[in-house]
């Protein structure tokens, strides 16, 4: 486990990359929520909430979701790496040291959610002067919520391994790779919060793991998640995770003998 | 024909020391850096001049003011009765430009695909293209490339291809930056033929640049050397004087031999020495002697007697006796 | 000289063709990909106005070919997309291979690298789109409303992509230049919700100084016969337009001077 940890460390060190990947998306940030504002204020002009979420609510949910974002996005990486880690003979390299593979691309993902969640919370206490809405935040639900965005990582990271593996079997996975991308952006809240959604596309977001990478952490931090509820919703979340890492193992697993079988 | 009079190239560069304010926060004061700095030649039509220099030198910066890419500080640059950079439309077309590091074939395509690109690029009709594809790629084998991404092309390939494309048009003069850039010696070999080729069977005119001094050896007969945006040295290869007056004796010898001891210092120069091998420099008049020395030593078993190197000689000429910094240029 | 460009137009076609068919399934996935951006907008406003009766006086039909028109006008600036790399390009050097040869440089530049096929991918895709549209809900339209949208349309969208050229040309002074201009072109991203939504400044901004409701609003307006064209408008804009133009070459040209007296 120490040289998993130790990863993680050097990892935290490259600290120029993360600040230029922050800066980036720093700047994009306050534009694109200003016209999400002004969409919301319009459309809150007729209704006072729309399915129980109101004009602050929406606006802090969108704001959130950007810190999500910053936080767990440098995941999707994993399919190329694995694609290309495989496709030019690194995997050999990797195979050869005493590392277990999906992990070692797992902790090198850690580094990102810290840095992420850091800044993040820096750019809501600045920004929570300037523009006119209300967090209500408690140490448990920030406790509870990242702890959830963890999970959710968790789950991204499987999604896009399970992507990247399928290299083993087909030559280009890239194809795949995005429109996982927009299936993600879908059901996993990035375009509405889920409850929003009509009846069937609700129904099918309702039933995947994607509502947990986004929309569950944000809402549990929202406080529209709480109680006996929120332990549910975890705890689902939870044997999603198990088993999304166990389908995991299990294709790393029958991939790889065939990867040594035809020796790479 | 090329006329360069008095050219000058200076760049506007960010200065290196300067006050900090907030004026020069926002603009960065600059200085003026020498590209070249009056330079002056000749080149008539049907020539191969090798241009030498070392890095910084000045010898992209005169390439490109020659195929019209930049726009001299003062001094005239005329090439076919054309001022490159502005004449450019007409004068394009007269012109072959190869920069050696910059591919200018599309990357994920099959080659035949760029080449019909600049094909349309130069407004070649189908049956001009068809003639001039024949002649290039008999003489250097591209039949079996056409059909193959440029992503997939080794480098000597690569370099191959990229001359057909330039060659498209049928230029009267060739501009060539490091056309031999990292290439193997067969590779280049084949370059250096084509070449040739091209000089003596359509007459045109070459002018290159190369790091590789052998490349110049093998196909200049003129050579102009340029040293800090100035020219050093403009004339034949083989009258450059200290050719003839200089020969450089290889010597193997037994381990840990110290040959310095042996060989006269006012005349002689020892170049290099390793544990088994020394190479010594005495003039022509002194061979005989300094040879006659040697071969009564028993720690000496082989002496070989070669020519200065073009890289020795102009060594001599930057007058920097370090070997390393010469080998770049 | 129509037809010596015209000549290197179709080059330029065949070289985007087989790069899409060099790799397989790409032609698929960009089709794929271009339907996923498509429906995540019509989701939006499907599910938004499941919540709502209308958005403004714009119900869901005509927001749905709102956003056909909005990709039209996106596929047609797809003729601008080489805007988008060149500050990297000046920075490398790469205007050289082209002031060489007889080509002119500004129409070698913004062709070198687009994926024309894509686009065209793109505006069969949203015209098929729009007329599906106006055939499911039997919108009524007129012919000239149709060709007076075209062309503000076409217009719009070469004034608007002058201007991202003319901040996108700065880069012959500063080089890199990409997060500055992402910086003022991120107000892009409103061009898929109705202009009348945001306040009176911002239409300001949104009309006459990066003129996003150009390549949106304003084409679909007309299109569905909500508004009409008033003269002083068209005056104004056609003022806006010489002015733009006169510094889109201008801007050019220095830069172009700047290139060659520097060597990018």
């Amino acid at each position: 486990m120490k040289k998993y940890l130790r990863l993680i460390w050097i990892e935290l060190r490259k600290g120029k990359e993360y600040s230029l990947n922050f800066v980036g998306q720093l700047v994009n940030l306050p534009l694109q929520l200003l016209i999400i504002y002004f969409i919301w204020k319009f459309v809150f002009q007729s209704k006072a909430a729309i399915a129980n979420y109101t004009f602050n609510d929406m606006v802090s949910y969108y704001f959130l979701l950007k810190i999500f974002e910053s936080a767990i996005m440098p995941v999707g990486i994993t399919a190329y790496e694995v694609w290309s880690d495989i496709n030019q003979g690194r995997l050999n390299l990797y195979l050869s040291k005493p590392l277990y593979y999906p992990l070692y691309g797992f902790f090198t993902k850690i580094g990102y959610f810290i840095w992420g969640f850091a800044a993040g919370f820096i750019f809501l206490s600045v920004f929570g002067l300037i523009i006119p809405i209300t967090i209500k935040l408690s140490v448990l639900r920030i406790v509870l919520s990242v702890l959830s965005a963890f999970f959710g990582m968790v789950i991204m990271y499987a999604l896009f391994f399970y992507v990247g593996s399928l290299t083993f079997w087909v030559e280009n996975i890239l194809t795949l790779r995005d429109n996982l991308w927009n299936v993600i952006r879908v059901l996993s809240g990035q375009i509405f919060p889920i409850a929003l959604f009509p009846g069937f596309l609700r129904v099918i977001a309702e039933n995947l793991p994607f509502q947990y990478i986004y929309y569950v952490p944000v809402s549990i931090l929202q406080g529209k998640l709480s109680g006996s509820l929120l332990y549910a919703e975890l705890g689902k979340q939870f044997v999603w995770v198990v088993g999304m890492v166990g389908v995991m193992v299990l294709v790393w697993s029958v991939g790889n003998k065939k990867y040594s079988a035809q020796g790479g | 024909m090329i006329k360069v009079r008095d050219l000058t190239k200076l760049y506007r560069v960010p200065k290196q020391n300067y006050k900090k304010n907030l004026k020069n926060w926002i603009w960065t004061p600059t200085e003026e850096k020498v590209g070249v700095e009056g330079i002056n030649f000749e080149i008539s039509d049907g020539e191969i001049v090798g241009f030498i220099g070392q890095n910084g030198a000045g010898k992209t910066t005169t390439i490109k003011m020659l195929s019209g890419i930049l726009t001299p500080t003062s001094g005239i640059v005329e090439v076919n009765g054309y001022i490159p950079y502005q004449d450019r439309g007409k004068y394009t077309k007269e012109i072959g430009v190869l920069m050696g590091q910059k591919s200018i074939l599309f990357y994920d395509i099959p080659v035949i695909e760029s080449l019909k690109f600049y094909k349309d690029v130069y407004a070649l009709s189908t049956k001009e293209f068809e003639e001039r594809m024949q002649l290039l790629s008999d003489k250097l084998n591209l039949e079996s490339l056409l059909k193959i991404p440029v992503r997939k092309l080794s480098l000597g390939q690569r370099m191959r291809c990229e001359f057909v494309a330039s060659l498209l048009h049928n230029p009267k003069i060739l501009f060539l930056d490091e056309p031999t850039l990292g290439l193997d010696i067969i590779a280049k070999q084949k370059i250096l033929d084509f070449l040739t080729f091209l000089n003596t069977e359509l007459n045109t005119t070459i002018f290159l640049t190369t790091h590789d001094l052998n490349d110049i050896d093998r196909l200049c007969k003129r050579i102009i050397i340029l040293d800090k945006g100035r020219v050093c040295y403009d004339g034949n290869l083989d009258q450059i004087e200290s050719r003839d007056k200089y020969k450089i004796i290889q010597v193997k010898h037994h381990e840990d031999f110290d040959i310095s001891k042996i060989i006269p210092r006012n005349y002689a120069m020892s170049l290099s020495s390793n544990k088994f091998e020394s190479l010594i420099k005495v003039p022509i008049d002194k061979l005989t002697t300094t040879i006659n020395n040697l071969l009564n030593r028993n720690e000496i078993f082989d002496i070989n007697i070669n020519y200065l190197s073009l890289e020795e000689i102009i060594r001599d000429m930057y007058e920097k006796p370090d070997k390393e910094e010469v080998s770049n240029g | 000289m129509v037809k010596y460009y015209s000549k290197l137009l179709y080059r330029f076609m065949i070289i985007s063709w087989h790069k899409i068919k060099t790799f397989n399934f790409e032609f698929v996935m960009t089709l794929v990909h271009l339907i996923f951006n498509f429906s995540f907008v019509l989701i939006f406003w499907y599910t938004l106005l499941s919540h709502i009766q209308s958005f403004g006086d714009w119900s869901f039909p005509e927001l749905a070919l709102y956003t056909g028109i909005t990709f039209v006008g996106e596929s047609i600036g797809g003729i601008f997309f080489g805007f988008r790399d060149l500050p990297y390009t000046i920075v490398q050097g790469g205007l050289d291979k082209f002031l060489v040869r007889p080509i002119n440089t500004l129409f070698a530049v913004l062709f070198e690298r687009v994926s024309i096929i894509y686009f065209i991918e793109e505006l069969i895709v949203s015209i098929v789109l729009i007329v599906t549209i106006v055939l499911r809900y039997d919108i009524s339209i007129n012919a000239m409303n149709v060709l007076y949208s075209l062309i503000i349309l076409v217009w719009g969208v070469f004034i608007y992509n002058c201007l991202y050229g003319i901040v996108t040309f700065l880069a012959f002074w500063v080089g890199q230049i990409e997060v500055f201009r992402s910086l003022i072109f991120g107000l892009a991203d409103s061009k898929q919700y109705p202009l009348s939504i945001f306040p009176e400044k911002i239409k300001l901004v949104l009309t006459y100084i990066i003129p996003v409701a150009f390549i949106s609003y304003y084409p679909a307006v007309i299109f569905l016969n909500k508004d009409s064209l008033k003269l002083d408008f068209v005056l104004k804009f056609i003022v806006f337009s010489a002015i733009v133009l006169y510094l889109f070459k201008l801007t050019w040209n220095m830069g172009l001077t700047r290139y060659e007296a520097n060597g990018g």
